[in-house]
Order: structure tokens, then sequence, then C-alpha cells
């Protein structure tokens, strides 16, 4: 199923939230990358239809996310961490399971399947209130799930979970993608989202800046040097050959690594591998350092900034 | 970034002492208060009430009219600026109309301004603070009770000084310069009383629904019981069952005068009853308070 | 099918997270102290002359039904659970995971409404019961007189309560602000302006309902009563029109504006 936005507008008052957002989110894993207040909330609640957008629409399959049919498909985990503070973990879920529409026994199963997912059967009767934070995003993403929708759209779901936890949500979070799922997940912190996925939505001031994969995205921004390290033999002699080529634009040699920035990564690709078949340059390592998230967020928030 | 590249250093001079904590709660208090409509709605209801009175001590005081007139005229809107035998201190009586406004705007303070801070945990960064339970619970009594005396004593003395101003001369100031000390005692135990019941009852009761509900029982619903009371046993004991009264009878106890037979020693009754149910209360309080564990 | 169930599902919820909310137990407070009220007059007059059944119904009708019960007991119980039963999930930002189900949004109102109202009713009602059995004959005639007035009032106010609480971020204090201020103003206002205050309909019910015992306005020339009938159709109408109101409002809000 596709979650749909089309020339999305949405404006608190004066101030605008997204400005003219257009993409279709397919099944699989999409990270919604974007600083504070760039609109990846705002964006999220358009989607899970608590807001409906002032221009544009917004769909889920078929339905305009604001309406009730639209519900029935999405699974959302929201940023916010409260609950019925009273319940335990696995009454919260089934209750949301039985306001899904689904009779006691089988919500109970469906709660059951859901906490089994999230890691929280053997701490499911435990009060929500005495809950951890990171028990409760694991119950906020079972709520999500335990009606089984095709689309699941998660706000910051790793936040205030251990790193053994986000190990086993990720798996959790691909192996939901493989069974066909439309998984939107958003997150400032990009690492999070780099070892999720490789599909990318990032927003900035409330528009979609870049999409794609972060090579693409990183292919966009041609005013940016590509940072390459190069470990091989003999060093000096490659580069001195390498400072001759005019997509070279400066070289560093520090213990004998080579780190090379260019703003033609194609083409002195090319020519280094030219380089090393015809004058046997050991090449025992070669790494793109800055095609990270971190280093494309900061280029494209540069570049709307 | 290195922390000495950031210029952070240690304050090196004198710190104040921690009962300045408590101002500045009453200070983010008060913001707290005047930045919401709601409450401006609210003020707005004690304002008009106070507009009532200003206009009818402007009328009373520029208007020729006999003197039967004038008397017969205050005593529909129960305000008498000089207390007669039958007529209170008109600026209490007209503190005490404010009551309805009072009561509604400390409904809503009491779960905004300590509720809050057990609901959502703010507790726990005021004392992450240097400031220590004792100037937590003054700090908010002092808030709460700022809120009391701006609809309370506050309008009241403005009124008796505009009553001053409109005549021709001092002489009304001269001679009944009891009148203000009368304003200020009732106050002074209308903060003190309102203050600790409120903190204490927010603090058990946190959420705005419940808070109002005991709060408009203690004053609106005690009041019309003890009024029933009184009036089908015609005995005067059962002013004590309302709040307000027990703490204007208190209030006299500080500079009154007595007008029934029996209220001296009404009032002191007044002043054990409202003694015991506010140091139960702050103990609660302080009980409520250090249940709290603040994780250092 | 399966949007009833969920729909049924979130009435008991509600109901429940109502029933065992603070709001019961502070709830109790003024009822028991009503009931301690009744307790002391009936036996305490009961050791004086305590007057014909008519001078007796008319204290009770005019000094406890009106004044207390009316004024104060059912706008205090339809505030209590009225304004948290949406306000609550507002104010703990849990309405989010109701509205993100597949319930249309003036669904979920109704269910909130379908929920509070037996809560409400059965509260008022038994309470009312309980006053007039401790209040003796006169309570007994009283009961069987009043409840018609008491049901629509509660109606009423739980319906317009429920329309503060989709309108106003806090409600629960315009509903206090209306209970206790507005319509002790509205009601002993002159001329027709009372007529917008839900007492004022009651009262008028309780006069034309209590004539038979020599219940009247205290003033009929300041107090102009209507009709009972003509009462109970102005407060159907107004919980009628208050209810879809507030669901319209609800449906159209957006989340943001709710919280």
């Amino acid at each position: 199923m596709w979650l749909t936005f089309e020339h999305v507008t949405k404006f608190y008052g004066p101030v605008i939230g997204v400005n003219d957002i257009t993409c279709r989110i397919g099944p699989g894993i999409t990270g919604l990358l974007g600083a504070n207040g760039a609109g990846k909330s705002t964006l999220m609640k358009l989607a899970s239809g608590q807001l409906r957008p002032n221009g544009g629409e917004v769909r889920i399959g078929d339905h305009r996310a604001w309406s009730a049919a639209a519900k029935a498909s999405i699974g959302f985990s929201p940023d916010i961490n409260t609950f019925y503070e009273e319940m335990t973990g696995r009454e919260f879920v089934t209750s949301m399971a039985r306001l899904s529409g689904y009779p006691l026994r089988e919500a109970r199963e469906r709660a059951e399947l859901a906490l089994a997912e999230v890691g929280m059967v053997d701490r499911g009767d435990r009060r929500i209130g005495g809950c951890s934070h990171g028990m409760r995003q694991r119950i906020k993403l079972a709520q999500s799930l335990v009606h089984d929708p095709p689309i699941l759209l998660l706000d910051e779901p790793m936040t205030g979970i251990d790193p053994g936890g986000r190990r086993d949500l990720s798996r959790l979070l691909v192996a939901l993608a493989e069974r066909g799922k439309t998984i939107l997940v958003s997150s400032h912190l990009l690492v999070e989202v780099e070892q999720l996925t490789d599909s990318m939505l990032m927003i900035a001031r409330g528009r979609i800046v870049a999409s794609g994969t972060l090579a693409e995205v990183r292919g966009l921004i041609d005013d940016q040097p590509f940072a390459v390290r190069i470990v091989a033999r003999p060093v000096r002699r490659l580069a001195a050959q390498l400072a001759e080529l005019p997509e070279v634009l400066s070289l560093d040699l520090q213990d004998d690594v080579l780190t090379v920035r260019t703003l033609m990564p194609a083409r002195f690709y090319a020519a280094l591998g030219e380089l090393a078949l015809a004058d046997e340059f050991e090449v025992e390592r070669f790494e793109t350092l800055d095609v990270g998230a971190d280093a494309v967020f900061n280029y494209l928030q540069q570049d709307v900034g | 970034m290195g922390i000495d590249i950031a210029h952070y250093h240690g304050w090196n001079g004198k710190l104040h002492s921690p009962w300045w904590g408590s101002l500045s709660i009453v200070r983010v208090a008060m913001l707290q208060v005047f930045r919401r409509k709601s409450y401006w709605v609210v003020i707005g209801l004690g304002v008009l009430i106070f507009i009532l009175y200003w206009s009818l001590i402007y009328i009373m005081t520029q208007f020729e009219m006999g003197a039967r007139t004038q008397t017969d005229v205050f005593r529909i809107f129960g305000f008498s600026p000089v207390p007669t035998e039958d007529m209170d201190n008109g600026y209490v009586i007209f503190m005490q109309r404010e009551s309805i406004a009072v009561m509604i705007l400390l409904a809503f303070s009491g779960s905004l301004l300590v509720g809050t801070d057990f609901r959502m945990g703010s507790l726990t960064f005021y004392l992450s603070r240097r400031i220590d339970r004792v100037q937590y619970i003054v700090g908010k009594l002092l808030a709460v009770s700022t809120v009391v005396a701006m609809m309370t004593v506050l309008p009241a003395l403005v009124l008796y000084v505009e009553y001053g101003l409109f005549t021709s001369s001092t002489a009304y100031w001269r001679q009944n310069w009891k009148l203000p000390i009368a304003v200020l005692s009732y106050g002074a135990v209308l903060c003190a009383v309102l203050s600790i019941w409120l903190v204490t009852l927010a603090a058990y009761l946190q959420r705005m629904a419940p808070i109002a509900i005991t709060w408009s029982s203690l004053f609106v619903m005690c009041g019309q019981l003890s009024t029933f009371l009184r009036e089908s046993s015609d005995n005067r004991d059962w002013d004590l069952l309302d709040p307000w009264r027990c703490m204007r009878l208190v209030g006299k106890l500080c500079f009154g005068t007595w007008q029934h037979p029996g209220e001296e020693t009404r009032a002191l009754w007044a002043l054990l009853l409202l003694a015991t149910t506010c140091a139960l209360a702050l103990a609660a309080l302080v009980r409520r308070v250090r249940a709290v564990e603040v994780v250092t | 099918m399966k949007l009833a169930r969920a729909w049924f599902t979130l009435l008991m919820l509600s109901f429940q997270r109502l029933l065992w909310s603070a709001s019961t137990l502070m709830v109790l407070v003024p009822l028991v102290a009503c009931a301690l009220f009744l307790v002391y007059e009936r036996y305490d007059l009961g050791s004086h002359d305590q007057g014909t059944f008519e001078e007796t119904f008319d204290d009770f009708s005019t000094d406890f039904m009106i004044v207390v019960f009316t004024l104060f007991v059912i706008p205090v119980c339809a505030l209590a659970y009225a304004t948290t039963s949406i306000g609550g999930d507002r104010e703990d930002r849990t309405l989010l995971f109701l509205l993100v189900r597949p319930i249309p949004r003036w669904l979920i109102l109704l269910a909130k409404l379908m929920a509070t109202l037996p809560l409400v009713l059965g509260i008022v009602v038994a309470s009312f019961f309980v006053f007039c059995r401790l209040a003796g004959p006169v309570g007994r005639e009283a009961f069987v007189l009043y409840l018609p007035p008491v049901f629509y009032m509660t109606l009423a106010y739980v319906c317009l309560f429920h329309l503060f609480a989709v309108t106003f971020r806090h409600s629960t204090i315009v509903a206090l602000i209306y209970a206790l201020f507005m319509e002790y103003f509205l009601g002993n206002m002159p001329g027709i302006v009372k007529r917008i205050a839900v007492s004022f309909y009651g009262r008028s019910m309780m006069y034309d309902l209590g004539a038979r015992h020599g219940l009247s306005a205290p003033d009929p020339t300041w107090f102009v009563p209507v009709s009972a009938q003509t009462a109970v159709e102005a407060l159907a109408c107004l919980s009628i029109g208050g209810v879809l109101l507030a669901l319209w409002i609800f449906s159209v809000r957006e989340y943001r504006d709710l919280t």
C-alpha cells in the first residue's frame, strides 16, 4: 500500500509547517530525516490524519488520511510518551486491538503477538506508569503493530531504547518491510535511519530537499567535495600522480594514509582505477569519508539555509 | 568542542540565600498565571465586581441624595463605608463578594501552579536546585497568596482610597484608619488559609476537575448549608461551617468590631478550626513533597 | 460489525476510566455533606414543631432541592465527568491513541457521551433517591414529582459540558464559571435573560410540578416561570442542539486544537 502526498501544504497560523510536498512512499522502509522543527512531525501528523492539509491531499491507499477508513490501514507510534498509565502494557495493547474492532479473544492473541515482536511478553503485566522509557517505546510500537496494518508510521521510534533494543527493533522493522509493509520512520539521529534503510526523505524548513538512496542524494550535491581515503603502496608516488589530475581538489598525506578531495567523484574513480592498473599501485583500502547521512544532511541543511 | 574552548567557568561570586528561590517561584508562577487567557476571563469577573463597587462609591459621593436614600442604596449592595451596628466593614464585604471569582481562580491555579509540578515531574527540577522543599512550599504558598491578595486586598484598599479621595477632606481616612487595617488582617487570613489549603489539595489531587469539585464543595456548598442551618436553627454557631465566614471571624479577631452576641467566642473557635486544618494540611503537604524522590 | 465492536469497546473503556477516576471520590464529598445536612435537618427539626406537610414540602423544595441540589449538586456531578470524559484524554494526550483508530471522530465523542451520561444520571438519581428517603414523607413525594426535572437538567448539563469540553482547552474552568457564576447570575437576573440558564427551566418545572403542594416561585412578578412542558422542550432542545454542535466541532477540529 502507498502513502501519497500531493502538493501538501500545512500552515500553523502564519507559520508554514510543510510547504508543497509531493512524494509517494511505497513498501519497504523509508527514513524521514530532518532537524528539529524541519517539519517531520507535521508530515507524520498529516499522514496519520491528526492534521488536515491547507492545500493538497494526503492519501493512504485510496482513502484520504483524515478519514476513518484510512486509519484501518495505518499503525502510528507517536513521539509522545503518555498512555493510560493505570493499565498494564498487555491491557493497553489489547485495548488498542479491541478499538481496532477485534473481538476480545482475537485482540488478546494479537496483543501477545505484538508484545512478542517488540520483546515485551515477559514484562507485559507491569503497570505502564512504572515502565522505563525504553519499555514505553516498545509498548507504543506494539500498539501500532497490533492490528497488522500495511502502513507503519513511526515517529522517533528508537528514542530511549538501549543499543541491544535498537538492534532488535531494527531487525523487526527490516522483517516487517520484507513482509511488504510500508514503513516511514522519522528521526533526527541520522545514524539510526542509515542503519535501517538506504531510502531517505530529507526535509528542511518544511520542504523535501532530497530523496532516494544516500548515494543518490550525495550525487545531487555537486558543489560539495567528496573526501576519499586511500591506503596504497607506494603512497607517495600515487599522491604525486593524483595531484596531476584535474579532478582532484586537494591532497592530504598523513601516516601513509592519503585523503583526496574531489568535486567530480565519478571521473576521479575512473582515473584512479586507470592509474592503479597502469602503474601497478597496490590499493589496500579505499573509502569515501563523508557519504554518511550526517555529511549529506549537513550539506543539505547548509544549502537550504 | 572542548569544554575549555566553550569558556565554561565556575561562579566566583557569592550565591544568594536559597530563600531567594522562593521569590523566583512566585515570579514564575505569576508569569504562568498572566500568560493564560482563561485566567484573564476569571480576573475579568473579579474586575466586574470591583467596577460595580467603584461606581457605587462614585455615585454615592458625587451625587446629592438624602442620608436615608444613601443608606438604602448601600444596604442593597451590602456595602458600608463606615461600619454601623448592623452593617459590617464594607471593604471586607467587598472582599467576600469576590469569593466566587477567587474560588474559581484558585481552582484553576491549584492545578496549574502545583498539580502539574507533581503530575509532569517539574518538582524534580525545582528540588534539584539549591532550594529545599521548605523553600519550594513557601514559594508556592506565596504565589497563591499573591493571586488572592491581587483579587481581594488590593482592590479593597483601592476602594478605601477612592472613597477618601472623592470626599472633600481627609477626614474620612483619619476617622476610619482602622478600616484598612481590618482589610489587611482579613486579607492576611485569607491568603494564609487559602494558600495552605489549595497547595495541599492540589499536591494530592493534581488534576483540575477533582480540585474544582472539592474546592467548590468547600466554598459554595458549605456556605449554603451553613446559611440554611443557621436560619433553620437560629444558631449562629453554624457560621463555622462556612470557610469564608470562619476567615472573616478570624480577621475580625485581628482588628474588628463585634456585631452579634457571642461573635468573639465564635471567632476564637474559628481560629482554632482554621489553625488546626492549616496545621494538618501543612503536615500533609510537607509529607507529600518529601515523598518525591529526587535522583541526583 | 468491526466498527460497532470498536465503538462499544471505547464506550466501556471510557465508562470504566471515569468510574474509577478521582472525580468519583471527590463527588462523594458534597453528596455525603448533603446527606448529613438532611439527616440533621430531619432529626433536629423533628424535635420541634415541623409545621404542615405543605410548609415542610416548600422548605425542602426551596432550600434543598432548588438551592443545593439543582444549583450545585447536579452541575458539579455533570462537570466532574462530562468535562473529564474527553478533557482527561486531552490533558493526558491519550486522545491521540483514540484518534488514530478506525472510528469516525463523531462516534468517538458519542461513545464518550454515552459513557458519561449513565454514570452521571446514575449518581444524580441515586443520590436524589437517598436524599429524598432521608427527608422523610416530604422527600418521597418530592422524588416522584421532581424526578423529571432532575433527569432533564442532568441531561442538559452533561451535553452542554461536553460541548465546552470540545470547544475550550480548559473546559473544567469554563464549566465551573458557567455553573457557579453564569447560572447563578443569569438565573437571578430580571426579565427574560434568565431563560438562557439551564437551572431556570429546572426550577420552572419544579414550581409547576410542586404547585399541587402549594409550591410557587418566590416572586412571580420577578421570576416568571415557564410551564413544565415548555421547560422539558427547552432542555431537550438544548441537549440535542449541544450534542450535535459538539459532534460537529469534534469531527472537524484537528488534534492540535484539541490539546
